[in-house]
């Protein structure tokens, strides 16, 4: 007797058999009890794994899910390149300001050499310019301290600037670096 | 409570109702733990892939056509997420080794010596989920697809993004070895080949 090949009636049990194929594997089940004790077990092997019943996530699985969802997940590169070049600017920036401050603070007012012979012929309107803008900006910084002064509580302001500084400087380098040390939103 | 389809749920997701998808998750949690689980054996990785899963699918529901049901797109997930972590710990390397299976001459072990009440009662069941716990991960997970969920060739096919050919010369090969281990475990002597 020649029995089906074992992949014939695996495809017999799946009804994965063309029509005729599978009525001559039929017959042959009729007249062989080891081909049926094989398909037998096959179907009895499927029945139980088939109602074992399932692997149970723990409770608040689907809350954990949620959470995550929610949660910020990271940016793109291009996204994250241009944070960190964000933070870097502000850096620069606050940076900047405390140089000011300290600046100030040291009495340093002498101005740099800016004059006309010192610059090309060719340069001399940019330089012009650039000495307006300089003479503009001092004045702007003077209305400023003086501003400051008028109030009567350096030390108040004092605080304030060094608080926002200190945010300035917390917030930059939490984007620059990507982490949270400042946390000003969820 | 409104049972809505998955299709709806997922209009309302990208709808803009994040909340929604909580009820895919409740829907699918536990058949893709089961999936993870037999996969890779043990019960936090495989939580901890599921979740992954899930956060996969909801980034990437707009890609979702709808040509194959949500559980098929959502298995496939599951099933790539678990085959990363094999391959992470090195257990896929079989794999390369199964070119023989493409040939799908895989043998079913001499049956004269089986008892005839084998296939019943509290033993039987034990041994056919020892045997499954004895079997490769990955043709474990195929089994459970197979068994479990009643997925056909195809389906199996496209989770795993094998061709149908690998698909069923794996899963003859998978209930072959299931075969097998059963009856060592039953006491069968016989393995003639």
């Amino acid at each position: 007797m020649i029995h089906p090949k074992a992949n014939e009636l695996f495809e017999f049990i799946d009804n994965r058999l063309e029509k005729d194929r599978a009525e001559e594997v039929m017959k042959h089940l009729e007249g062989c009890p080891l081909c049926r004790r094989k398909v037998e077990l096959e179907r009895s092997t499927r029945i139980v794994v088939h109602d074992e019943p399932l692997v149970n996530v723990r409770r608040g699985f689907s809350a954990s899910v949620m959470v995550r969802l929610v949660t910020p997940t990271r940016d793109p590169l291009a996204l994250r390149i241009l944070g960190k070049l964000g933070g870097f600017v502000a850096m620069l920036v606050v940076l900047a300001v405390i140089g000011f401050a300290i600046f100030k603070a040291s009495g340093v007012t002498e101005k740099p050499d800016t004059t006309p012979s010192a610059v090309p012929q060719v340069v001399a309107p940019l330089s012009t310019l650039y000495e307006n803008g300089i003479e503009a900006i001092d004045h702007q910084t003077l209305t400023i301290a003086q501003t400051i002064e008028n109030a009567g509580d350096a030390k108040f302001w004092r605080t304030v600037m060094i608080t926002v500084l200190t945010i300035g400087i917390l917030s930059a380098a939490d984007k620059l670096f990507g982490k949270r040390f400042v946390r000003l939103k969820q | 409570m409104e049972s809505l389809s998955d299709d709806e749920i997922i209009r309302r997701v990208l709808g803009g109702s994040t909340r929604s998808f909580a009820d895919l998750v409740e829907r699918h949690q536990d058949k893709a733990m089961t999936l993870a689980t037999r996969m890779l054996r043990n019960r936090e990785e495989a939580e901890e892939a599921v979740q992954d899963a899930f956060v996969r699918a909801f980034n990437g529901l707009q890609r979702f056509e709808k040509r194959s049901r949500f559980s098929t797109w959502f298995y496939r997930i599951v099933f790539n997420v678990c085959s990363t972590a094999l391959s992470k710990r090195g257990e896929l390397r079989h794999l390369s080794s199964e070119g023989a299976e493409e040939e799908g001459g895989v043998e079913i072990p001499d049956l004269t010596e089986m008892p005839d009440a084998i296939v019943e009662g509290e033993d039987f069941r034990r041994h056919v989920l020892d045997a499954m716990n004895g079997l490769p991960p990955l043709y474990s997970g195929i089994v459970t697809m197979f068994y479990l969920d009643d997925l056909g060739y195809e389906e199996i096919a496209a989770i795993t993004g094998s061709p149908l050919g690998t698909v069923k010369a794996r899963l003859f090969r998978a209930r072959a070895m299931l075969r097998e281990g059963i009856l060592q475990r039953t006491g069968t002597k016989e393995f003639a080949r």
